[in-house]
């Protein structure tokens, strides 16, 4: 039967959004002040996280997604049709966010278009997603391909395919669309500014960044994301009034951490980075950064204990450390400099990286006192420094390794350091108001 | 009442460069020739034309074989080019796999590897090496009509920036286009997914390379398509019993 696939696009996007529109509006004002400030991006992307987080969990223990349908449909229905009254007095609707589901729409339109696979993504990640979308357990996972890979990326296609429609794959690969454009248009709301402005420069971003192989089911758009959405969200940390009464922030930023911890072994590593720059930079009581540490120890003794409990081990061929420690010095001359030889070659490649860089360079030289500076500083040393060491361990031809998966390893990490380009505007706003 | 935004002047220029910058985004992405084409094409259609019916990773013929002969059951599929395996068009990891019934993508119906000249020594193949048991032959393509060859080949797989010999062999005869050398070499070897496999040529007259043009290797396949009985052919794709 012929379908209006842009249609079916469409009706996939708005039912996205709604799912995005609880539950945050269930908590109180009164005590989460964040939620005074944040703004209708700000209120979608806490609920993709609480999402993402359900969608995990449901995943691990086996609840049905059909019942979390159901939760949600039920949520919405009080919200908007019990409470729609007092929603009505209380919120008013800038229709300047059509844009963002403008965008939404033209990067799906995009994405059905072009529709192939990434090359993990048919080795391996494209049966998680079929595997959750045709209602299989966790335990199950264990008859996959690369079965110890985390497995969130497959969850999230796998919901959003079969609902609303349960047809084309692609519908699933939609909310990768959704959290993307999202956590850009997130990032620019740090410098308060107009939505029309903050709207320009999230635009351009998009059109520096996007291209299709994003959404080719690899999971490096939603490391990228989520990045940028805990960047935005540890943000609030470096203003006043959230030194205190930041309770919010810190499940958030777990949260988050959760779920990277499940997208990408990368990611579980990006997280922690970000959370020792954290700590470094000094701006976290002592009751904080404990409560910080013991959540990020819990998620990864979830994490792997979870795994070991349906008999998923790491596999070591995917080390092979017989043939990776076995090098001479020449071996070692060898590895390094084709690190430091490729490295340039796809910084350069990615314009934004080319932007982003200099500007840090140019806020280290010159903005050193500043604690968010400071915080970029201590992740890009710890960065690099990681870089180095995961291709010279790699078993495999390097150059062959670096080749394929440089570029969305770089990728993974660039939703961070836009933050510099967004520091070094608000200082620029800063100082044209302050003049 | 909802509270409408109405534009001022400012705005006005905003939404201008908002829809001039989404215009980029449109004629960058090739966006109004896309939706025509999700609109005219069906989503089937738009596979085939992407992994190729039959070619490349083949999905099309995947799909066509699993909707035509009924499978429910997993395929083993063989594909001679390296690229990631095309199972996820048609096997879900949970379901059992057919023992006597199988496909066989790019199959080369006579297994012939060139190797060309680099300038620097070593002689780089054209195609993937996949199911492989060893070689038959291997000819020169001169482009004279005979050459007095004394040297040797050397057949070399590279892994970790080592190089391992695989096989070599001497020659020293005068050699016709294209006659065959009977090499019987019996080995997994040459099968090669992420290491390079080239051959170094070392001749004692190096003026005789100009008149080679490529040297092939003529594989033993491990899938001989005659054994088989054929249920379903298209091209080089094969759907096949044993």
């Amino acid at each position: 039967m012929y379908q209006n696939e842009i249609l079916l696009i469409t009706c996939e996007v708005i039912f996205i959004l709604l799912m995005l529109s609880v539950p945050v509006n269930l908590l109180s004002k009164n005590k989460y002040i964040i939620l005074n400030d944040s703004s209708l991006i700000d209120r979608l992307l806490i609920n993709f996280i609480v999402l993402s987080n359900i969608l995990l969990l449901s995943s691990i223990f086996n609840i049905q997604t059909l019942f979390i349908l159901l939760g949600y449909v039920i949520l919405i229905f009080y919200i908007y049709i019990i409470k729609s009254s007092s929603i009505k007095k209380k919120n008013e609707i800038n229709f300047s966010y059509l844009i963002i589901f403008f965008i939404i729409i033209l990067i799906s339109i995009d994405l059905s278009y072009e529709l192939f696979f990434g090359w993990d993504v048919k080795w391996h990640i494209y049966f998680k997603a079929f595997h959750f979308q045709q209602n299989q357990s966790f335990a199950n996972l264990i008859n996959l391909p690369i079965n110890d890979y985390p497995h969130f990326g497959g969850v999230l296609w796998s919901f959003f395919w079969k609902y609303p429609f349960n047809d084309y794959e692609y519908l699933g690969r939609i909310s990768y669309v959704v959290i993307y454009i999202l956590s850009i248009f997130s990032i620019t709301e740090i410098l308060k500014i107009d939505f029309l402005k903050s709207a320009i420069l999230s635009i351009l971003l998009i059109l520096i960044t996007y291209e299709y192989d994003l959404l080719s089911g690899e999971l490096d758009i939603l490391v990228f994301s989520y990045l940028l959405i805990a960047t935005k969200f540890i943000n609030y940390f470096f203003e006043k009034k959230y030194k205190k009464n930041n309770n919010l922030i810190f499940i958030i930023i777990l949260m988050i951490a959760n779920i990277l911890c499940w997208t990408k072994n990368e990611g579980l590593f990006f997280i922690i980075f970000l959370f020792i720059s954290l700590i470094l930079t000094n701006i976290l009581e002592k009751k904080q950064i404990f409560f910080l540490i013991i959540g990020l120890f819990i998620i990864i003794l979830f994490r792997y204990g979870s795994m070991e409990a349906i008999g998923l081990k790491h596999n070591p061929i995917h080390y092979e450390l017989d043939r990776t420690l076995i090098f001479n010095f020449s071996d070692f001359l060898y590895r390094t400099k084709l690190i430091f030889f490729y490295l340039p070659i796809y910084l350069i490649q990615n314009i934004l990286y080319l932007i982003v860089l200099p500007v840090l360079g140019y806020l280290i030289l010159k903005e050193n006192k500043d604690k968010r500076v400071k915080l970029m500083t201590l992740f890009l040393i710890i960065h690099f420094i990681f870089i180095y060491f995961v291709y010279f361990f790699k078993a495999v031809d390097i150059e062959f390794t670096i080749r394929n998966s440089m570029k969305g390893f770089l990728f993974c990490t660039l939703g961070f350091y836009i933050y510099a380009l967004i520091i070094y505007m608000d200082k620029k706003i800063a100082l044209i108001n302050k003049n | 009442m909802f509270k409408y935004h109405i534009s001022n002047n400012k705005n006005l220029l905003f939404y201008l460069i908002i829809s001039f910058l989404i215009l980029i985004l449109i004629y960058n992405n090739n966006l109004a020739k896309k939706t025509y084409k999700i609109i005219s094409i069906d989503f089937n259609d738009r596979i085939n034309n992407i992994y190729g019916f039959c070619g490349n990773e083949s999905v099309g013929y995947l799909k066509y074989i699993k909707k035509n002969y009924n499978i429910k059951n997993n395929l083993k599929i063989y594909d001679y080019t390296v690229h990631a395996s095309s199972a996820w068009a048609i096997n879900n990891p949970q379901n059992k796999f057919i023992d006597n019934k199988f496909i066989l993508l790019n199959y080369p119906e006579i297994y012939d590897i060139k190797f060309y000249n680099d300038n620097k020594g070593l002689w780089h193949k054209n195609r993937d090496i996949q199911y492989s048991k060893g070689i038959n032959y291997i000819y020169f393509d001169l482009n004279k009509t005979n050459i007095k060859i004394n040297g040797s080949i050397e057949i070399i797989k590279k892994s970790l920036n080592k190089e391992k010999i695989i096989h070599s062999f001497k020659i020293n005869q005068i050699i016709n286009n294209k006659q065959k050398i009977y090499e019987n070499y019996l080995s997994n070897d040459l099968n090669s997914r992420w290491d390079p496999v080239y051959l170094r040529v070392k001749l004692m007259d190096k003026r005789n390379f100009k008149y080679i043009s490529s040297i092939s290797v003529n594989l033993k396949n491990i899938l001989d398509i005659n054994k088989f009985k054929i249920i379903n052919k298209f091209e080089n794709c094969y759907y096949v019993s044993k």
